[in-house]
Protein backbone atom coordinates (compact mmCIF):
# COMPACT_ATOMS: atom_id res chain seq x y z
CA UNK A 1 0.00 0.00 0.00
CA UNK A 2 2.72 2.39 0.97
CA UNK A 3 4.55 1.27 -2.05
CA UNK A 4 1.44 2.08 -4.22
CA UNK A 5 1.33 5.77 -2.48
CA UNK A 6 5.11 6.05 -2.50
CA UNK A 7 4.71 5.52 -6.64
CA UNK A 8 1.80 8.01 -6.93
CA UNK A 9 3.48 10.70 -5.62
CA UNK A 10 6.30 9.94 -7.85
CA UNK A 11 4.17 10.39 -10.23
CA UNK A 12 2.13 14.11 -9.13
CA UNK A 13 5.33 15.51 -8.66
CA UNK A 14 6.63 14.63 -12.37
CA UNK A 15 3.50 15.37 -13.69
CA UNK A 16 3.92 18.95 -12.03
CA UNK A 17 7.11 19.26 -12.96
CA UNK A 18 6.36 18.86 -16.69
CA UNK A 19 3.78 21.33 -16.14
CA UNK A 20 5.64 23.55 -14.48
CA UNK A 21 8.40 23.45 -17.72
CA UNK A 22 6.00 23.50 -20.37
CA UNK A 23 4.78 26.73 -18.24
CA UNK A 24 7.70 28.48 -17.87
CA UNK A 25 8.48 27.87 -22.23
CA UNK A 26 4.85 29.49 -22.63
CA UNK A 27 6.49 33.01 -20.37
CA UNK A 28 7.25 36.04 -22.69
CA UNK A 29 10.22 35.60 -24.55
CA UNK A 30 11.75 39.06 -23.96
CA UNK A 31 15.25 38.36 -24.63
CA UNK A 32 14.12 37.07 -28.48
CA UNK A 33 12.91 40.70 -29.30
CA UNK A 34 14.77 42.57 -31.24
CA UNK A 35 17.14 45.28 -29.19
CA UNK A 36 15.01 48.09 -30.02
CA UNK A 37 11.75 46.77 -29.23
CA UNK A 38 13.26 45.50 -25.95
CA UNK A 39 14.67 49.71 -25.05
CA UNK A 40 11.27 50.55 -26.18
CA UNK A 41 9.72 48.50 -23.19
CA UNK A 42 12.21 49.75 -21.30
CA UNK A 43 11.60 53.35 -21.65
CA UNK A 44 8.25 53.32 -20.25
CA UNK A 45 9.11 51.41 -16.75
CA UNK A 46 9.06 53.36 -13.86
CA UNK A 47 11.49 54.55 -11.69
CA UNK A 48 11.47 51.35 -9.47
CA UNK A 49 11.39 48.94 -12.40
CA UNK A 50 13.96 50.84 -13.98
CA UNK A 51 16.12 50.27 -10.18
CA UNK A 52 15.43 46.77 -10.24
CA UNK A 53 16.08 46.21 -14.23
CA UNK A 54 19.79 47.02 -13.41
CA UNK A 55 20.45 43.78 -11.34
CA UNK A 56 18.44 41.28 -13.38
CA UNK A 57 20.88 39.86 -15.62
CA UNK A 58 24.19 41.45 -17.27
CA UNK A 59 22.77 42.22 -21.06
CA UNK A 60 19.87 44.57 -19.31
CA UNK A 61 22.51 46.25 -17.34
CA UNK A 62 24.20 47.17 -20.78
CA UNK A 63 21.00 47.92 -22.79
CA UNK A 64 19.93 50.47 -19.99
CA UNK A 65 22.08 53.48 -20.76
CA UNK A 66 21.14 53.08 -23.89
CA UNK A 67 17.10 53.25 -23.60
CA UNK A 68 18.24 56.38 -21.27
CA UNK A 69 16.99 58.67 -24.17
CA UNK A 70 13.45 57.25 -24.75
CA UNK A 71 13.02 57.47 -20.64
CA UNK A 72 10.76 60.36 -20.03
CA UNK A 73 13.15 63.19 -18.74
CA UNK A 74 11.92 63.25 -15.17
CA UNK A 75 12.03 59.83 -14.30
CA UNK A 76 15.69 59.78 -16.22
CA UNK A 77 16.72 62.60 -13.58
CA UNK A 78 15.22 60.80 -10.85
CA UNK A 79 17.03 57.72 -11.80
CA UNK A 80 20.05 59.87 -12.74
CA UNK A 81 19.96 61.01 -9.31
CA UNK A 82 19.50 57.85 -7.36
CA UNK A 83 22.72 56.46 -9.51
CA UNK A 84 24.79 59.09 -8.00
CA UNK A 85 23.37 58.13 -4.57
CA UNK A 86 24.19 54.72 -4.52
CA UNK A 87 27.57 55.46 -6.94
CA UNK A 88 28.94 57.24 -3.52
CA UNK A 89 27.10 55.78 -0.90
CA UNK A 90 27.23 57.07 2.80
CA UNK A 91 25.85 54.18 5.36
CA UNK A 92 24.37 55.63 8.22
CA UNK A 93 23.29 52.41 10.45
CA UNK A 94 21.57 55.09 12.87
CA UNK A 95 19.16 56.13 10.47
CA UNK A 96 18.54 53.02 8.43
CA UNK A 97 17.76 51.48 11.89
CA UNK A 98 15.22 54.15 12.32
CA UNK A 99 13.49 53.85 8.62
CA UNK A 100 13.55 50.07 8.65
CA UNK A 101 12.03 50.07 12.22
CA UNK A 102 9.32 53.31 11.16
CA UNK A 103 8.55 53.54 7.45
CA UNK A 104 5.17 52.76 6.75
CA UNK A 105 5.03 49.19 4.67
CA UNK A 106 1.56 50.05 3.32
CA UNK A 107 1.97 53.65 2.03
CA UNK A 108 -0.84 53.96 -0.92
CA UNK A 109 1.02 56.42 -3.14
CA UNK A 110 -1.40 56.86 -5.34
CA UNK A 111 -4.65 57.85 -2.54
CA UNK A 112 -1.76 60.16 -1.22
CA UNK A 113 -1.94 62.41 -4.33
CA UNK A 114 -5.20 62.33 -4.81
CA UNK A 115 -5.81 63.96 -1.15
CA UNK A 116 -3.38 66.60 -1.70
CA UNK A 117 -5.66 68.21 -4.59
CA UNK A 118 -8.76 66.66 -3.06
CA UNK A 119 -10.64 69.97 -2.08
CA UNK A 120 -11.72 72.63 -4.80
CA UNK A 121 -9.86 75.88 -5.20
CA UNK A 122 -11.84 78.45 -6.18
CA UNK A 123 -10.21 80.72 -8.32
CA UNK A 124 -6.64 78.83 -8.53
CA UNK A 125 -5.58 76.22 -10.42
CA UNK A 126 -4.10 73.89 -8.22
CA UNK A 127 -1.62 70.75 -9.19
CA UNK A 128 0.42 68.59 -8.31
CA UNK A 129 4.30 69.45 -9.88
CA UNK A 130 5.37 66.75 -12.00
CA UNK A 131 8.64 66.06 -10.27
CA UNK A 132 6.72 65.60 -7.06
CA UNK A 133 4.15 63.21 -8.57
CA UNK A 134 6.27 61.04 -10.14
CA UNK A 135 8.84 61.02 -6.89
CA UNK A 136 6.00 60.62 -4.99
CA UNK A 137 4.94 57.61 -7.15
CA UNK A 138 8.24 56.00 -8.00
CA UNK A 139 10.84 56.36 -5.40
CA UNK A 140 12.24 53.45 -4.03
CA UNK A 141 10.66 54.49 -0.08
CA UNK A 142 13.66 53.13 1.89
CA UNK A 143 16.11 55.39 -0.06
CA UNK A 144 15.31 58.58 2.31
CA UNK A 145 16.92 61.45 1.31
CA UNK A 146 17.07 64.05 4.12
CA UNK A 147 13.83 62.67 5.98
CA UNK A 148 11.74 63.57 3.62
CA UNK A 149 9.52 61.10 2.82
CA UNK A 150 5.59 60.87 3.28
CA UNK A 151 5.62 57.41 4.37
CA UNK A 152 7.80 58.01 7.29
CA UNK A 153 6.10 59.47 10.55
CA UNK A 154 4.85 62.87 11.29
CA UNK A 155 7.56 63.55 14.10
CA UNK A 156 10.33 65.34 15.13
CA UNK A 157 14.28 63.93 14.17
CA UNK A 158 16.93 65.01 16.65
CA UNK A 159 19.50 63.66 15.10
CA UNK A 160 23.77 63.86 16.58
CA UNK A 161 23.87 65.74 12.85
CA UNK A 162 22.40 68.31 11.96
CA UNK A 163 24.69 67.79 8.31
CA UNK A 164 22.13 67.21 5.61
CA UNK A 165 24.54 66.12 2.99
CA UNK A 166 24.54 62.20 2.22
CA UNK A 167 22.10 61.81 5.47
CA UNK A 168 19.22 59.83 5.34
CA UNK A 169 17.23 61.85 7.83
CA UNK A 170 18.38 65.29 9.55
CA UNK A 171 17.00 67.49 12.68
CA UNK A 172 13.24 68.82 11.72
CA UNK A 173 9.78 68.14 11.32
CA UNK A 174 8.45 65.67 8.70
CA UNK A 175 6.04 67.74 7.41
CA UNK A 176 5.36 65.94 4.28
CA UNK A 177 4.16 62.77 6.42
CA UNK A 178 0.55 65.03 7.76
CA UNK A 179 -2.04 62.73 8.02
CA UNK A 180 -3.95 61.73 6.13
CA UNK A 181 -1.95 64.34 3.41
CA UNK A 182 0.06 67.73 4.24
CA UNK A 183 -2.63 70.64 3.67
CA UNK A 184 -2.23 73.11 0.97
CA UNK A 185 -2.09 76.56 2.78
CA UNK A 186 -2.80 80.06 1.06
CA UNK A 187 0.62 82.37 1.14
CA UNK A 188 0.83 85.51 -0.60
CA UNK A 189 3.33 86.07 -3.13
CA UNK A 190 4.70 89.80 -3.35
CA UNK A 191 6.26 91.16 -5.59
CA UNK A 192 7.30 94.28 -7.68
CA UNK A 193 6.08 95.47 -11.24
CA UNK A 194 8.55 97.35 -12.58
CA UNK A 195 6.09 98.48 -15.66
CA UNK A 196 4.25 100.85 -16.06
CA UNK A 197 4.91 102.61 -12.54
CA UNK A 198 6.72 100.55 -10.01
CA UNK A 199 4.37 98.85 -7.78
CA UNK A 200 4.77 96.29 -5.18
CA UNK A 201 1.45 93.71 -6.21
CA UNK A 202 0.45 90.90 -3.80
CA UNK A 203 -1.33 87.97 -4.62
CA UNK A 204 -2.73 84.77 -3.26
CA UNK A 205 -1.24 81.57 -3.87
CA UNK A 206 -1.72 78.14 -2.58
CA UNK A 207 1.26 76.49 -1.39
CA UNK A 208 2.53 73.21 1.29
CA UNK A 209 4.86 73.11 3.69
CA UNK A 210 6.84 70.03 3.49
CA UNK A 211 9.24 70.14 6.23
CA UNK A 212 10.45 72.49 9.03
CA UNK A 213 14.22 72.23 10.05
CA UNK A 214 14.68 72.78 13.62
CA UNK A 215 17.30 74.53 15.24
CA UNK A 216 20.05 72.63 17.45
CA UNK A 217 23.37 73.40 18.56
CA UNK A 218 24.74 70.94 16.03
CA UNK A 219 23.89 73.68 13.42
CA UNK A 220 25.56 76.05 14.68
CA UNK A 221 28.42 73.62 15.12
CA UNK A 222 28.26 72.74 11.34
CA UNK A 223 27.69 75.89 10.18
CA UNK A 224 31.33 76.32 11.85
CA UNK A 225 32.97 74.16 9.78
CA UNK A 226 31.53 75.41 6.96
CA UNK A 227 32.60 78.74 7.30
CA UNK A 228 36.16 77.70 9.28
CA UNK A 229 35.59 80.62 11.27
CA UNK A 230 35.11 80.48 15.07
CA UNK A 231 33.58 83.16 15.61
CA UNK A 232 31.24 83.50 12.61
CA UNK A 233 27.73 85.20 14.63
CA UNK A 234 24.90 83.07 13.76
CA UNK A 235 22.04 85.00 11.79
CA UNK A 236 19.00 83.71 13.08
CA UNK A 237 17.21 85.75 10.13
CA UNK A 238 19.33 84.09 7.52
CA UNK A 239 17.30 81.20 5.47
CA UNK A 240 20.29 79.19 5.72
CA UNK A 241 19.72 76.91 9.22
CA UNK A 242 16.27 77.47 10.21
CA UNK A 243 13.47 77.31 7.58
CA UNK A 244 11.03 76.00 6.29
CA UNK A 245 10.71 74.38 2.79
CA UNK A 246 7.46 74.92 0.73
CA UNK A 247 6.58 73.62 -2.76
CA UNK A 248 4.20 75.86 -4.73
CA UNK A 249 1.50 74.19 -6.12
CA UNK A 250 0.05 77.01 -7.64
CA UNK A 251 -0.13 77.31 -11.34
CA UNK A 252 -1.39 80.53 -11.68
CA UNK A 253 1.93 81.56 -10.28
CA UNK A 254 5.31 81.85 -12.68
CA UNK A 255 7.03 79.74 -9.99
CA UNK A 256 4.60 76.84 -9.74
CA UNK A 257 6.05 73.72 -9.13
CA UNK A 258 9.43 75.62 -7.17
CA UNK A 259 10.74 74.90 -3.88
CA UNK A 260 10.78 77.50 -1.64
CA UNK A 261 13.26 78.11 1.86
CA UNK A 262 13.09 80.79 3.91
CA UNK A 263 12.55 81.01 7.88
CA UNK A 264 9.55 81.00 9.76
CA UNK A 265 8.78 84.38 10.62
CA UNK A 266 8.76 84.73 6.70
CA UNK A 267 5.76 83.08 7.37
CA UNK A 268 3.93 84.44 10.31
CA UNK A 269 3.45 86.87 7.89
CA UNK A 270 2.98 84.35 5.33
CA UNK A 271 4.24 86.57 2.92
CA UNK A 272 6.96 85.33 -0.23
CA UNK A 273 8.86 88.20 -1.66
CA UNK A 274 11.30 88.72 -4.51
CA UNK A 275 14.25 87.78 -2.47
CA UNK A 276 13.25 84.20 -1.16
CA UNK A 277 12.14 83.66 -4.68
CA UNK A 278 16.08 84.59 -6.08
CA UNK A 279 17.25 81.61 -3.64
CA UNK A 280 13.85 79.35 -4.63
CA UNK A 281 15.15 75.70 -5.89
CA UNK A 282 13.54 75.20 -9.37
CA UNK A 283 12.04 72.23 -8.89
CA UNK A 284 11.82 69.30 -6.57
CA UNK A 285 14.10 66.91 -7.84
CA UNK A 286 16.77 69.27 -7.82
CA UNK A 287 15.81 70.48 -4.53
CA UNK A 288 16.90 66.56 -3.41
CA UNK A 289 19.68 66.45 -5.38
CA UNK A 290 21.20 69.55 -3.71
CA UNK A 291 20.15 68.30 -0.20
CA UNK A 292 21.60 65.23 -1.09
CA UNK A 293 25.21 66.61 -2.40
CA UNK A 294 25.17 68.79 0.69
CA UNK A 295 25.36 71.77 -1.38
CA UNK A 296 25.76 74.85 1.33
CA UNK A 297 23.46 75.49 3.22
CA UNK A 298 22.17 72.27 2.86
CA UNK A 299 25.07 70.76 4.28
CA UNK A 300 28.54 70.87 4.89
CA UNK A 301 30.32 69.04 2.37
CA UNK A 302 30.45 70.37 -1.21
CA UNK A 303 30.82 67.09 -3.65
CA UNK A 304 31.85 69.27 -6.51
CA UNK A 305 28.42 70.12 -7.28
CA UNK A 306 28.54 74.16 -8.31
CA UNK A 307 27.39 76.35 -5.66
CA UNK A 308 24.57 78.55 -7.33
CA UNK A 309 25.52 82.10 -7.18
CA UNK A 310 22.99 83.67 -4.20
CA UNK A 311 25.23 81.62 -1.80
CA UNK A 312 28.16 82.98 -3.08
CA UNK A 313 27.39 86.22 -2.77
CA UNK A 314 25.44 85.50 0.98
CA UNK A 315 28.95 84.35 1.91
CA UNK A 316 30.45 87.09 0.65
CA UNK A 317 28.57 89.13 1.97
CA UNK A 318 28.87 87.91 5.56
CA UNK A 319 32.29 88.25 4.88
CA UNK A 320 32.99 92.24 3.85
CA UNK A 321 30.64 92.45 7.36
CA UNK A 322 32.80 90.18 9.11
CA UNK A 323 35.84 92.43 8.43
CA UNK A 324 33.68 96.11 8.67
CA UNK A 325 32.50 95.10 12.24
CA UNK A 326 34.13 91.97 13.80
CA UNK A 327 31.46 90.25 15.63
CA UNK A 328 31.15 89.56 19.60
CA UNK A 329 30.66 86.64 21.30
CA UNK A 330 27.92 84.09 20.02
CA UNK A 331 24.61 86.43 21.19
CA UNK A 332 22.19 85.45 18.52
CA UNK A 333 20.65 82.09 20.83
CA UNK A 334 19.12 84.65 22.39
CA UNK A 335 16.75 85.22 19.22
CA UNK A 336 12.94 85.83 19.88
CA UNK A 337 12.71 84.30 16.27
CA UNK A 338 14.39 81.26 17.78
CA UNK A 339 14.29 80.73 21.16
CA UNK A 340 16.98 77.98 22.21
CA UNK A 341 16.25 74.51 22.39
CA UNK A 342 16.75 72.97 26.21
CA UNK B 1 -11.76 48.54 -49.35
CA UNK B 2 -8.08 47.15 -49.19
CA UNK B 3 -7.93 43.18 -49.13
CA UNK B 4 -4.96 41.49 -46.72
CA UNK B 5 -3.66 38.12 -47.15
CA UNK B 6 -1.87 37.06 -44.25
CA UNK B 7 0.57 34.36 -44.10
CA UNK B 8 -1.61 31.60 -43.45
CA UNK B 9 -4.02 32.55 -46.79
CA UNK B 10 -6.48 34.34 -44.62
CA UNK B 11 -7.91 37.02 -46.64
CA UNK B 12 -9.45 40.23 -45.02
CA UNK B 13 -11.29 42.52 -46.74
CA UNK B 14 -10.43 45.89 -44.29
CA UNK B 15 -12.16 49.78 -44.92
CA UNK B 16 -9.32 51.51 -46.09
CA UNK B 17 -8.66 54.27 -43.29
CA UNK B 18 -8.46 50.96 -40.94
CA UNK B 19 -5.81 49.64 -43.34
CA UNK B 20 -3.68 52.98 -43.61
CA UNK B 21 -3.14 52.87 -39.81
CA UNK B 22 -0.72 50.49 -40.93
CA UNK B 23 2.18 52.55 -42.19
CA UNK B 24 3.44 49.17 -43.66
CA UNK B 25 0.43 48.78 -46.25
CA UNK B 26 0.17 52.77 -46.66
CA UNK B 27 3.06 52.67 -48.22
CA UNK B 28 2.41 49.75 -50.26
CA UNK B 29 -0.95 51.49 -51.65
CA UNK B 30 1.02 54.25 -52.69
CA UNK B 31 3.39 52.46 -54.74
CA UNK B 32 0.75 50.18 -56.25
CA UNK B 33 -1.87 52.91 -56.78
CA UNK B 34 -5.86 52.02 -57.71
CA UNK B 35 -5.93 48.46 -57.96
CA UNK B 36 -7.65 45.49 -55.94
CA UNK B 37 -4.95 43.78 -55.72
CA UNK B 38 -4.79 42.00 -52.51
CA UNK B 39 -1.28 43.00 -49.90
CA UNK B 40 0.39 39.61 -48.58
CA UNK B 41 1.67 40.18 -45.46
CA UNK B 42 4.23 38.03 -44.60
CA UNK B 43 5.11 37.90 -40.97
CA UNK B 44 1.78 38.01 -39.49
CA UNK B 45 -0.83 34.95 -38.95
CA UNK B 46 -3.94 35.58 -38.83
CA UNK B 47 -4.77 34.90 -35.02
CA UNK B 48 -2.23 37.87 -34.32
CA UNK B 49 -3.99 39.83 -37.40
CA UNK B 50 -7.00 39.65 -35.72
CA UNK B 51 -6.07 41.17 -33.01
CA UNK B 52 -4.04 44.01 -34.63
CA UNK B 53 -7.04 44.27 -36.65
CA UNK B 54 -9.29 44.85 -33.64
CA UNK B 55 -7.08 47.67 -32.29
CA UNK B 56 -7.03 49.18 -35.45
CA UNK B 57 -10.90 49.98 -35.73
CA UNK B 58 -10.86 50.66 -32.49
CA UNK B 59 -8.70 53.38 -32.50
CA UNK B 60 -9.10 54.43 -36.66
CA UNK B 61 -10.53 57.83 -35.37
CA UNK B 62 -8.01 58.68 -32.61
CA UNK B 63 -6.20 61.90 -33.88
CA UNK B 64 -2.32 60.91 -35.31
CA UNK B 65 -0.05 61.29 -32.84
CA UNK B 66 2.06 64.15 -33.11
CA UNK B 67 5.37 64.15 -34.56
CA UNK B 68 7.62 65.17 -31.47
CA UNK B 69 11.19 65.29 -32.59
CA UNK B 70 11.88 63.60 -29.23
CA UNK B 71 9.12 61.25 -27.57
CA UNK B 72 10.37 63.58 -24.16
CA UNK B 73 8.13 66.67 -24.99
CA UNK B 74 5.22 64.02 -24.96
CA UNK B 75 2.73 64.49 -22.17
CA UNK B 76 3.60 62.79 -18.60
CA UNK B 77 0.46 61.06 -18.47
CA UNK B 78 1.01 59.10 -21.35
CA UNK B 79 3.88 57.61 -19.06
CA UNK B 80 2.41 57.50 -15.61
CA UNK B 81 2.99 54.10 -13.97
CA UNK B 82 2.77 53.39 -17.36
CA UNK B 83 -0.57 53.88 -17.45
CA UNK B 84 -2.57 51.86 -20.34
CA UNK B 85 -4.83 54.62 -21.63
CA UNK B 86 -8.48 53.36 -21.48
CA UNK B 87 -10.31 50.59 -20.10
CA UNK B 88 -10.70 49.21 -23.33
CA UNK B 89 -7.05 48.80 -23.91
CA UNK B 90 -6.45 47.18 -20.54
CA UNK B 91 -9.08 44.65 -21.52
CA UNK B 92 -7.07 44.27 -25.05
CA UNK B 93 -4.14 43.79 -23.51
CA UNK B 94 -4.70 41.39 -21.01
CA UNK B 95 -4.06 38.57 -23.12
CA UNK B 96 -0.91 35.63 -23.04
CA UNK B 97 2.48 36.69 -23.12
CA UNK B 98 3.42 34.61 -26.30
CA UNK B 99 0.68 36.79 -28.21
CA UNK B 100 1.83 39.74 -26.53
CA UNK B 101 5.07 39.20 -28.07
CA UNK B 102 3.66 38.28 -31.27
CA UNK B 103 1.60 41.20 -31.28
CA UNK B 104 4.41 43.46 -30.51
CA UNK B 105 6.22 41.74 -33.67
CA UNK B 106 3.38 42.11 -36.08
CA UNK B 107 3.36 45.94 -34.76
CA UNK B 108 6.70 46.58 -35.18
CA UNK B 109 6.28 45.01 -38.63
CA UNK B 110 3.28 46.71 -40.24
CA UNK B 111 4.61 49.94 -38.27
CA UNK B 112 1.90 50.80 -36.21
CA UNK B 113 3.26 53.16 -33.95
CA UNK B 114 0.70 53.57 -31.42
CA UNK B 115 -0.03 49.90 -30.95
CA UNK B 116 3.34 49.12 -30.55
CA UNK B 117 3.58 51.82 -27.82
CA UNK B 118 1.21 50.34 -26.17
CA UNK B 119 2.28 47.09 -26.17
CA UNK B 120 5.68 47.64 -25.10
CA UNK B 121 3.67 49.71 -21.92
CA UNK B 122 1.93 46.66 -21.00
CA UNK B 123 5.17 44.83 -20.89
CA UNK B 124 6.65 47.34 -18.63
CA UNK B 125 3.07 47.17 -16.58
CA UNK B 126 3.50 43.59 -16.67
CA UNK B 127 6.71 43.85 -14.15
CA UNK B 128 5.61 47.15 -12.34
CA UNK B 129 6.89 47.12 -8.83
CA UNK B 130 8.28 44.11 -9.25
CA UNK B 131 11.78 42.92 -7.45
CA UNK B 132 14.69 41.72 -9.09
CA UNK B 133 14.09 38.09 -8.58
CA UNK B 134 10.62 38.48 -9.40
CA UNK B 135 11.13 39.90 -12.85
CA UNK B 136 13.57 36.74 -13.80
CA UNK B 137 10.86 34.92 -12.74
CA UNK B 138 8.68 36.45 -15.30
CA UNK B 139 10.65 36.62 -18.00
CA UNK B 140 12.61 33.76 -17.15
CA UNK B 141 15.83 35.00 -17.45
CA UNK B 142 18.76 33.53 -15.97
CA UNK B 143 20.73 35.50 -13.57
CA UNK B 144 24.41 35.51 -15.40
CA UNK B 145 26.29 37.52 -13.35
CA UNK B 146 29.41 36.23 -11.72
CA UNK B 147 29.71 36.04 -8.10
CA UNK B 148 31.60 39.46 -7.74
CA UNK B 149 29.38 41.21 -9.55
CA UNK B 150 26.03 39.66 -7.92
CA UNK B 151 27.78 40.83 -4.53
CA UNK B 152 28.22 44.11 -6.11
CA UNK B 153 24.83 44.22 -7.57
CA UNK B 154 23.28 43.30 -4.32
CA UNK B 155 25.41 45.94 -2.52
CA UNK B 156 23.87 48.32 -5.06
CA UNK B 157 20.09 47.64 -4.51
CA UNK B 158 19.63 47.72 -0.64
CA UNK B 159 18.07 50.54 -0.57
CA UNK B 160 15.40 49.71 -2.85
Amino acid sequence: MSFLLHRLCKVVARTVRRAQSKFRKEKFPFQHLPRELQLICFSYMTVETLIAARSVCSTWRSLLPHAEMMVHPIRLRLYRLYLKIIANPRPDRQSQRYISQFIRKKFNREKYLRYLTRRQFKHHTVQVPDEFRIWVLEWPAKLVINGLWPGLPFSEFFMSTAATAGASLRCGINYLARRPAPRLELIVESYTRRRPQEQLLKKNIWACMLWRTTWSEDNIECMFSWYHHPSYTVDMHSPLWNCETWLIFDTGSPHFGKVVECPPFHFSRRTLSDVTYTSAHPDWIDYLERKWFGVPPCGRASTGTRIPSFLVVHAFYDWIRFLLEPPGPLTAYTSPFCPRRT
Amino acid sequence: MVILITSDNVKYVVEKDVAELSVLVKNMLEDIGPSDEPIPLHNVTSTVFNKVLEYCIYHRNDPPPSDDDEGCASPLHKYLASHICSEWDQRFFDVDQALLFDIILAANYLDIKTLLDDACKAVAHLIQGKSTEEIRGIFNIVNDFTPEEEARVKKENVSS
